[in-house]
């Protein structure tokens, strides 16, 4: 044979098929169904770090409002509970009691 | 475009989102001639082309969130690309298990290989003829001549260099010639 026969049953053979067996086409859709699955996460994970901080910045500012004294049993530093206050929202809010 | 109306990127996007049916369309459409090509270029060993092309696709399903629908890129060269590079990996595994050397003609002297080609015609008789070549020369001619990759392709496909890939494919060519020379 020479070569250009050859090359055209070369070409001929790009366009060949063959067929797949029907377990092989159930294994790849299953495939596709396992791979494309959303993903589901308990609904608390969506929330992440925007439940967190301000969460913790809340229950701080509440502890420090119904709570003083437990604040200054764990931080025995503090003088009292208007240099609390002071750390907190400054001077101002001082001022704005005594008014 | 198919008959039906919808090209292969948007049965790929509606397989994305859990579409059973699109897949299952789209492996309809791309599965048979992939089958064949991952064949040819393992010899005929249907076992192995099932494996490939299962894992070919599996790796088109992950990528499917991202493809770009309007790229440059088809789909089925993709996937043919993805499935040659797992066939010569396949090859490699198998020559380092069996540590056979890459042109040794494993089939030279099996007579009975000689006669199923002389019975057998056209792309049947180009396969026998392809299955004796040795691993690495069928799989150079299968890329190079069949399926029109570029020799530098071919040689980062194979990680050879591109001197090898033409000495592969001018000596598988020409070796491929003669076995359908003895079988007309």
């Amino acid at each position: 044979m020479t070569e250009d026969p050859l090359d055209t049953l070369l070409a001929r053979a790009r366009d060949d098929t063959a067929q797949p067996s029907d377990a092989l086409r159930a294994r790849v859709v299953t495939d596709a169904v396992r791979v494309t699955a959303p993903v589901r996460r308990p609904f608390w994970r969506g929330l992440g770090g925007w439940i967190g901080l301000p969460g913790a910045a809340l229950l701080g500012l509440w502890l420090g409002a119904a709570q003083p004294a437990l604040v200054f049993e764990m931080m025995p530093g503090l003088a009292s509970e208007t240099a609390l206050l002071d750390d907190v929202f400054g001077a101002s809010f001082e001022l704005a009691l005594t008014e | 475009m198919d008959e039906d109306g919808q090209d292969d990127a948007a049965l790929l996007a509606q397989a994305a989102g859990g579409d059973a049916r699109a897949a299952g369309v789209l492996f309809d459409r791309l599965a048979p001639r992939l089958m064949a090509f991952v064949q040819r270029m393992n010899g005929g060993n249907r076992a192995l082309a099932e494996d490939i092309v299962q894992e070919a696709f599996l790796r088109l399903w992950r990528k499917a969130p991202d493809w770009d629908a309007g790229g440059p890129a088809q789909i089925s060269t993709w996937l043919g690309r993805v499935a040659a590079n797992l066939a010569v990996d396949a090859h490699r595994r198998a020559a380092r298990e069996t540590a056979l050397p890459d042109d040794l003609d494993p089939a030279s002297d099996a007579p009975s290989a000689v006669a199923t080609m002389i019975q057998a015609e056209g792309l049947s008789a180009l396969d026998a003829a392809l299955a004796r070549l040795p691993d690495r020369q069928r799989q150079a001619v299968v890329l190079r001549h069949v399926e029109g990759y570029s020799n530098p392709d071919i040689a980062a496909m194979m990680g050879c260099g591109v001197e090898a890939v033409e000495s592969l494919t001018a000596r598988g060519k020409r070796r491929l010639a003669e076995l359908l020379k003895e079988v007309s």
